[in-house]
C-alpha cells in the first residue's frame, strides 16, 4: 500500500534543522573528560572499566536493599495516579534501573537481522518473551505501588530486567550477531552480576 | 531508508575514527561526536522536546556509546546505531515521565485510509510536522519513529518493545487523527 504521508516526508532532507545551546561541545568534553578520569583511576588499580562499573551496580544495589531493608513502611506516600517504579523508590533504585535500561538500550541497538524466516521466527519468539516479561513488570510496579519499598517485589523488579537482557543477550547470540565478539567469560559474568539468584549477594558484603 | 533491521553489513566510512574510539582516542571521540551531535540531537529533540532535556540525553548517549565501543558491530553504521542509543534513551526518559507512549485504543484499526496525492499537498512540512509534534504521545512518537527517523514497523516494534502489528496500526489511527486536525486547522485558518 502507498503511504503518500512517508512519501512526503522522505524528500525531506532539512529535518535536522535544530542546534543544542552554544557551548554544548565544551561542556560534553567536560563530561568526556570525567569519564575518562574515571576509566583511568580503574585501570590504575588494574581492574578494568566493566569490571568497576559491575561492581559499582553491586554496591549501589546493597546500599539499596539496606536502605528498603529499613525503609519505613509507614512513610505516606504523596497521591498518585501512576504507578511506582524503582527509580521512584530512591535514587539509588534510580540508578539500578538506568543500568538495566541502558543495557537493554545497548543490546536492542545491535539487533540487526538477516532477512530469512528462521531468523524472524526466533525474533519473534523473543518478542513475546519480552511482552510476557513486561506484563509482569507492569504488575510488578502496581504491587510496589500498593506496598512501596516491598524488597521482594524489589528484588523481583530487577530479576525481571535481568531476564529481560538475557532473553535479547540469547536473540543476539542465536542471530549470531556476536559470532567474532571477543567476550571473555569474566566480562560476560560481570554483565549482570547482581542476583543470579535471590540472595547471592549477600557474600559481597563482606 | 526503509528496512533497516534488515539491511546488509555496512563498513562505516568512518571506520578508523571507531577503531581509534575503541582506545579511547578523544580526538577521534570529538570527531564523531561533531560529526553525529546534530543528526542525534533533532531525533531526541523530536521525542523530548525539552531543548535542557535533549542536550542531557544527547551527552548520555555519546558518552553510553562510547564506553561500549567494543559491543558495536559493524551491522549497521556508527550513525544508526548511536540514534537507537538516543532514541531508546529518550522513550526510557519520556516512560519515566510517566507518559503513555503506547496507548491501544479500542474499536476498529483502519487499515486504508482516504488518501490521495493531493491529500497532503495543501500543507507545508513544517505544518504537518507541528501537527504531528500536538498528538497525543502515543501517535506522536509513532509517526515520528516511522516518518523522520525512517523505521520500518518491525524496528518501532522492537524499540517499544511492542508487536509490529501494534505500530502498523497506531500508525494508521495516528496517521488519520493527522489528517483530521491538519483540515481543522486549515479550516480554523480559513475561516
Amino acid at each position: 500500500m502507498q503511504d503518500m504521508l512517508k512519501e512526503r516526508f522522505e524528500k525531506d532532507i532539512f529535518k535536522d534543522q535544530h542546534e543544542p545551546e552554544i557551548g554544548h561541545r565544551n561542556r560534553f568534553m567536560e563530561r568526556l573528560d570525567q569519564e575518562m578520569k574515571h576509566k583511568s583511576e580503574g585501570l590504575q588499580l588494574n581492574i578494568s572499566f566493566k569490571f568497576m562499573r559491575a561492581a559499582a551496580a553491586v554496591a549501589v544495589l546493597i546500599t539499596a536493599i539496606s536502605f528498603a531493608w529499613f525503609y519505613d513502611q509507614t512513610r505516606v506516600l504523596t497521591p498518585e495516579t501512576k504507578n511506582l517504579t524503582l527509580a521512584d523508590i530512591s535514587e539509588k533504585y534510580k540508578e539500578v534501573e538506568f543500568f538495566y535500561k541502558d543495557q537493554m538500550a545497548i543490546r536492542l541497538a545491535q539487533l540487526k537481522l538477516e532477512d530469512n524466516e528462521l531468523n524472524k521466527n526466533v525474533y519473534n519468539e523473543a518478542i513475546s518473551k519480552l511482552d510476557q516479561l513486561n506484563a509482569d513488570y507492569e504488575k510488578l510496579e502496581i504491587g510496589l505501588t500498593q506496598n512501596p519499598g516491598n524488597t521482594k517485589i524489589v528484588y523481583a523488579m530487577i530479576q525481571n530486567y535481568q531476564l529481560r537482557i538475557t532473553v535479547l543477550e540469547t536473540l543476539l547470540q542465536k542471530l549470531n550477531i556476536k559470532e567474532s565478539q571477543k567476550i571473555d567469560e569474566n566480562e560476560k559474568a560481570s554483565i549482570y552480576p547482581i542476583f543470579p539468584v535471590g540472595f547471592h549477594i549477600l557474600p559481597f558484603t563482606a | 531508508m526503509s528496512g533497516n533491521l534488515f539491511s546488509e553489513k555496512v563498513i562505516d566510512i568512518h571506520q578508523d575514527l571507531i577503531d581509534r574510539c575503541l582506545n579511547n582516542d578523544r580526538i577521534a571521540q570529538m570527531k564523531l561526536y561533531d560529526l553525529y551531535y546534530r543528526a542525534v540531537y533533532n531525533s531526541i529533540l523530536r521525542i523530548v522536546k525539552d531543548p535542557m532535556e535533549a542536550e542531557d540525553l544527547l551527552q548520555d548517549s555519546f558518552l553510553s556509546a562510547f564506553s561500549n565501543m567494543k559491543n558495536f558491530r559493524s551491522e549497521s553504521s556508527f550513525g544508526t546505531w548511536i540514534k537507537k542509543i538516543a532514541i531508546n534513551r529518550s522513550l526510557n526518559f519520556l516512560q519515566k515521565r510517566s507518559l503513555d507512549i503506547i496507548d491501544i485504543p479500542e474499536g476498529n484499526i483502519p487499515d486504508q485510509m482516504e488518501e490521495n496525492e493531493s491529500t497532503y499537498d495543501k500543507y507545508s512540512l513544517n505544518d504537518i510536522s507541528e501537527e504531528i509534534n500536538r498528538l497525543p504521545d502515543g501517535y506522536r512518537i509513532v509517526l515520528n519513529l516511522h516518518l523522520i527517523e525512517g523505521m520500518d514497523h518491525e524496528e518501532i516494534g522492537q524499540i517499544l518493545n511492542i508487536k509490529p502489528v501494534t505500530s502498523r496500526s497506531q500508525y494508521m489511527r495516528g496517521k488519520e487523527k493527522l489528517v483530521m486536525n491538519l483540515k481543522s486547522a486549515r479550516h480554523a485558518r480559513h475561516a
